[in-house]
């Protein structure tokens, strides 16, 4: 026989009932059965002992079957322990009242040895699945949770400051829509003089797009560290065509990533930047117009590995604003279906009051009443940077 | 989503109607790779594609490149004027050609 190692526990208050389910239960290879006279011994039992299963009687004094799984019911344990609830065969009425109480299956005495078999492992076997699956999820979703962690870390803290002679204001977001996602945002300076701007999307979601997401950062701030890297980023287009062909290269899958790429130098206040197929940046002028840096570069990162991608440059004066957003913004639906579109982002740059410098928690905030409580629908990211007016202090 | 697949001539003629989002994309991945593998020159009648989410426009790539990099050629054909748009700003118009039939 079999050696099986499930718990079980039989309730039964007539003794000789017991004894023939025990007999019958050891021919089918259980060892470990605990036995229990009536409703208050057997949650006595469980409560030292957590079983797999439970053969339950219903009629039985103290309390009975009934009681039993109210209990269980009541405390959860339900959930957690099947229960095969025995009745005579007269019986239809309490075991469908069983049934609706948690039980999760039933059998008639006198036992069909056969019917006692199925039955036993049938629930066992749904048990084992359940338990497999809740553990399985369980660990999954802790995973993701710790890569979310990883994810969101990967992103700098905004920036408010002196940088270079200027007064400069970096603001920042990510929020993936589910535990990890495709976009990726991140600012570093080069030197004094070199502020980057990055913003990518990567065209899926979950953790796919979540390690192209890894991969692309990991590369620009690569290539930040480089001893040309000064040089390398005044010219984006470079850093660019870097970046693009490593993440083309074995990419049968064809995930691609719209990208944007900027380096601003303090200096001059040139802006220089790279669009490859992403919403084209917002540029707000002090006196509060506000213009889209259209050039389209190139196609998004990964695709063509040979692509060459073609700059293009503003000059940024005190006063002026830089607003790079992915489709998560410009795509977010209300609840009658309509999109938030671009109009309102650009409408929403151009309002912002002159000290305000990390407005971008607010503009989350209207995304987030726009969906009206509906689950986020993508990922969203946004880079803001501000040179305030006047010198540094 | 909704695809049909014409074979018999020397470009192959796909039909797409509806939303080439996720779930759209999945119903299209299978058959368009497949085709992909076997014809070098196909036309997508896009007519009928109402929305294209970027899963959806991976698979036409994905597609677009398995047969260009075979020497042959895909084009749109008749792509509404919202689709052709998302697919210029992501500048994605040199690798899915754009026609009006």
């Amino acid at each position: 026989m079999t050696d099986r190692i499930e718990k079980i526990l039989a309730v039964d208050d007539v003794a000789e009932n017991r004894d023939i389910l025990v007999r019958r239960l050891r021919r089918l290879g259980f060892a470990d059965i605990d036995q229990a006279a009536d409703g208050v011994a057997a949650l006595d039992a469980m409560k030292s002992k957590t079983y797999d299963l439970v053969l339950l009687d219903i009629m039985m004094p103290e309390l009975d079957g009934f009681g039993v799984l109210e209990a269980l019911k009541r405390d959860g344990r339900i959930h957690h322990i099947p229960v095969i609830v025995i009745s005579a065969l007269s019986e239809i009425e309490p075991v469908v009242r069983c049934i609706e109480l948690g039980a999760e299956d039933f059998l008639f005495k006198p036992f069909n040895p056969t019917l006692l078999r199925a039955r036993v492992l049938s629930t066992l076997e749904k048990k084992a699945l359940r338990d497999r699956t809740r553990e399985e999820l369980k660990r999954k979703h802790f995973e993701l949770n710790e890569a979310r962690t990883l994810q969101l870390s990967l992103v700098p803290p905004p920036f408010s400051g002196d940088a270079a002679g200027r007064r400069l204001a970096i603001d920042v977001v990510l929020e993936p829509a589910k535990e990890v996602g495709g976009d990726l945002v991140d600012h570093f300076r080069i030197g004094d003089d070199l502020v980057v701007l990055v913003l990518g999307d990567v065209s899926d979601k979950g953790a796919g797009a979540a390690l192209m997401m890894a991969r692309t950062h990991a590369m620009v701030r690569g290539l930040s560290a480089r001893p040309d890297a000064a040089a390398l980023f005044r010219e984006p287009e470079r850093a660019v065509g870097i970046v693009n062909a490593a993440l083309a290269e074995g990419n049968a899958a064809c995930m691609f990533v719209t990208f944007v790429l900027a380096t601003l130098d303090l200096a001059t206040g040139r802006f220089s930047y790279i669009r490859a197929g992403h919403i084209p940046p917002f540029h707000r002028r002090a006196d509060g117009t506000v213009a889209r840096l259209t050039c389209l570069s190139g196609p998004p990162l990964g695709l063509a590995e040979t692509a060459v991608y073609k700059p293009d440059a503003v000059m940024l004066a005190p006063g002026d604003r830089i607003m790079i957003v992915t489709d998560g913004f410009t795509e977010a639906r209300g609840a009658d279906g309509a999109l938030y579109g671009e109009e309102k982002i650009g409408d929403f740059v151009a309002g912002l009051a002159p000290d305000e410098v990390a407005p971008l928690g607010r503009l989350v905030e209207t995304i987030r009443a726009y969906e009206a409580g509906q689950p986020a629908s993508d990922d969203i990211a946004a880079v803001l940077l501000t040179m305030e007016p006047g010198d540094a202090a | 989503m909704q695809i049909a697949i014409d074979e018999s001539g020397p470009t192959a003629k796909v039909v797409l109607t509806g939303r080439l989002d996720i779930a759209g994309a999945e119903v299209v991945a299978m058959p368009l790779a497949t085709l992909a593998g076997n014809k070098d020159n196909i036309a997508i009648d896009m007519s009928g594609v109402s929305f294209v989410a970027s899963i959806g426009l991976r698979h036409l790539v994905a597609t677009a490149k398995v047969v260009v990099r075979r020497g042959g050629r895909l084009v749109l054909v008749d792509t509404r004027p919202a689709v052709a748009e998302v697919i210029t700003v992501s500048g994605l118009a040199d690798l899915l050609h754009m026609e009006q039939a």
